[in-house]
């Protein structure tokens, strides 16, 4: 097996706008506010890239496709720009093919930019597609909480779990994160929500709740990598944030065609982070890593994703949330930030979010929800839905 | 000081109250580490106060501890607080008593979570002082329906189990001191007093399904509880409501609390065990302050 890219890129500096509402401004200044931030803390301008990678996902939506968007918003000095797209796991696309190309030493320094503009489309959920590259053919009718509903009761059947049981452990997950959420000024939606407020709230599809899906909002994201070498050559002596891991799973089309499968689980989670972990040289996920930010774009979605990342048992997964193990206090940290409870989904600039948190947190700039001696994170973005998805696992790394 | 001298009759305590998380896991206990261990037990309102103290001790001792309230934010704090300093994993389950559908989910999910259940503690309460002719229908209702409709539903759902699977069962619920009544706080009074006489009632109806029922009356013992009452209240009212001239803390009421759920009180069923530094006998803590009538 190639030996991956394990300590073979870091991170030089990165930016993530305020997410919300952005009637202010189009996805240009998007891309502009991340990458002021992210300039800044690299301490390189746009000039000093070699090459740029471009997440976005909806493909006739407000950013547009092709290397421009990107290139003519930061007045790139006509470098090598490549648009990506990969579901939900867009975002981190964008980094992989940033890391990648530091990796192989075709670039030394690399830009990879996430942003989407959802709320310019007026759509209170993400537009629901009626023809296009998703064949129809396997998606009659289909929407994104009426399938992870199936989600939910696909896994309360293949362990035997009460429904109610479920219901309040989804709240735990939602009142958590919104609990860290308040406390991150870039967040979204900054409010605490009660937990009767939480169990409370209508239906969007049984047993998914309110508070159990993710909101919508306009966001962008932002990294500079570069080698490990000219990280410590540029910032001497500080903290060296490293790429221990980045990995893909798409389904084959297994899941939704062929018995094996229950419906209960992602099987390109499980996966992808198998195969993170071999990267990254981790052998007990649970006690080695320090906060995580998983795709809780439906509270089952990161319940689930507990047990699929190898964090919690088959079927403990309700338990541990329960017992607060990944609550901001916990065991392992999950959505330090608020997660997309909090930030929602624009959906080329989620998985970068997410590392952004994760790097903020390895640096000590975490503010008031700062974990203690954060020394390791993983990002988790799943694409799509149960049956037919890309996963993506990236794993951030301290290294003194 | 009284409340009158103050003259701040209506106003609330704001300083904190009780022993700290940190003392509840420290102060030294007359029982064995061990003791709890392999038992599993619930306290009801036990994210603070009096509960909170029980839960910490039971989890002290090794029992694995479900605690519920219907405020998460107390019930983390408490969970944490176990975990950090005691490196125990005390379960918490968002429940309303008041409610029989959110006390069955509770049931049920602590025979999935835990396999079982051998102590239930009622310790979920709480009133606040009105002198009766002022009570509203809507206080009077709350106050009954806290202290006597869900202590009630919480036993007869644990009996209800225990007696479906052949366990043994032991209900301990933390009552008050009712024998000479307690003006200002009429309410809680009739509802403890029901909650006294229905565990009388019952200890003898489920004897023979090996279900103790016993209950803990604490007089004036100081935990958060005491923030509901008037400035001046807890620190002189509260004081020289007994014999002892002192108040009494939250681990009085555990360490009673566990020898009426453990071996120690396999012969006791149907009993009140006052810890009140003899209120019972001499003394009234007037919690919503002395009236001049019965100032001597």
């Amino acid at each position: 097996m190639a030996e991956g890219i394990r300590d073979k890129i870091a991170i030089l500096g990165m930016g993530c706008t305020r997410f919300g509402e952005r009637w202010d401004c189009n996805p240009a200044d998007l891309m502009i506010e991340a990458f002021d931030e992210c300039s800044a803390d690299a301490g390189l301008g746009a000039g000093d890239l070699d090459a740029a990678w471009l997440g976005v996902f909806f493909d006739e939506q407000n950013v547009g496709k092709s290397a421009l968007p990107l290139s003519q918003a930061l007045r790139l000095p006509n470098i090598p720009v490549t648009r990506v797209e990969n579901l939900c796991a867009t975002g981190t696309e964008a980094l992989r093919g940033a890391a990648y190309a530091v990796a192989a030493g075709a670039a030394d320094i690399a830009l990879a930019m996430g942003v989407e503009k959802l709320k310019d489309t007026g759509y209170a959920g993400l537009p629901e597609r009626t023809k296009g590259s998703f064949e129809d053919l396997w998606l009659p009718n289909n929407t994104a909480p009426g399938s992870f509903a199936q989600f939910a009761s696909a896994y309360c059947s293949a362990h035997e779990i009460d429904m109610a049981d479920l219901k309040r452990a989804m709240a735990h997950v939602s009142w958590k994160s919104h609990r860290n959420g308040a406390r991150n000024r870039k967040a979204h939606l900054r409010r605490e929500v009660p937990m009767d407020t939480i169990l409370a709230a209508p239906d969007i599809a049984y047993p998914l709740g309110l508070y159990d899906c993710c909101g919508v909002s306009d966001g962008a994201a932002c990294a500079i990598v570069t080698t490990p070498q000219i990280a410590r050559d540029l910032k001497p002596g500080a903290p060296l944030i490293s790429i221990r891991a980045l990995q893909l799973a798409p389904s084959n089309g297994v899941e939704m065609s062929h018995a094996s499968w229950d419906g209960s689980y992602a099987l390109t989670a499980r996966i992808a982070a198998r195969r993170a972990y071999r990267e990254a040289g981790i052998a007990d996920p649970r006690a080695e890593l320090d906060m995580i930010e998983v795709h809780d774009c439906f509270s089952v979605t990161e319940l689930v994703t507990m047990e699929d990342l190898g964090l919690s048992q088959p079927g403990r997964a309700l338990f541990d949330i329960l017992d607060g193990c990944y609550d901001a206090g916990g065991e392992v940290a999950c959505q330090l930030d608020g997660g997309l409870k909090c930030f929602g989904h624009p959906i080329g600039a989620t998985g970068l979010r997410m590392v952004y948190e994760i790097y903020l947190q390895l640096l000590e700039r975490g503010g008031e929800r700062q974990r203690a001696n954060a020394r390791l994170g993983l990002t988790h973005n799943l694409g799509g839905l149960p049956h037919r998805n890309v996963c993506s696992v990236a794993i951030i790394g301290r290294s003194d | 000081m009284t409340a009158d001298a103050t003259g701040e009759a209506q106003g609330r305590t704001s300083r904190s109250w009780g022993m700290s998380l940190q003392e509840l896991a420290t102060r030294p206990t007359v029982y064995r580490d061990d003791l709890l261990a392999g038992k599993v037990m619930v306290v009801s309102g036990g994210g603070s106060g009096i509960g909170q103290g029980i839960a910490m001790l039971a989890a002290r001792l090794g029992a694995e501890v479900v605690i519920c309230s219907r405020n998460i934010d107390k019930l983390r704090t408490t969970a944490e607080a176990a975990k950090s300093l005691l490196g125990r994993t005390v379960h918490t389950q968002v429940t309303n008593i008041r409610e029989p559908e959110s006390v069955t989910a509770l049931m049920d999910f602590v025979w999935r979570q835990c396999g079982g259940l051998d102590i239930l503690v009622n310790n979920a309460g709480g009133q606040f002082p009105q002198p009766a002719l002022d009570l509203s229908i809507n206080g009077w209702n709350s106050v009954v329906d806290l202290n006597l409709n869900g202590s009630w539903y919480m036993m007869q759902a644990a009996a209800r189990r225990w007696v479906e699977r052949g366990r043994a069962g032991n209900i301990v619920n933390i009552v008050a001191n009712v024998e000479r009544g307690m003006p200002q706080v009429a309410h809680t009074c009739a509802a403890r007093a029901g909650v006294i006489y229905l565990s009388k009632s019952v200890s003898t109806e489920w004897a023979e399904h090996d279900i103790r029922v016993n209950c803990v009356a604490p007089g004036s013992v100081e935990s958060s509880g005491f923030e509901v009452y008037p400035e001046g209240v807890p620190d002189y009212n509260f004081r020289t409501s007994n014999p002892m001239m002192r108040v009494g803390d939250v681990y009085d009421v555990a360490e009673a609390v566990i020898y009426l759920g453990t071996e120690s009180g396999k012969f006791i069923t149907g009993e009140v065990l006052s810890v009140d530094g003899g209120m019972a006998q001499w003394g009234n803590p007037w919690p919503g302050g002395r009236p001049e009538r019965f100032k001597v």
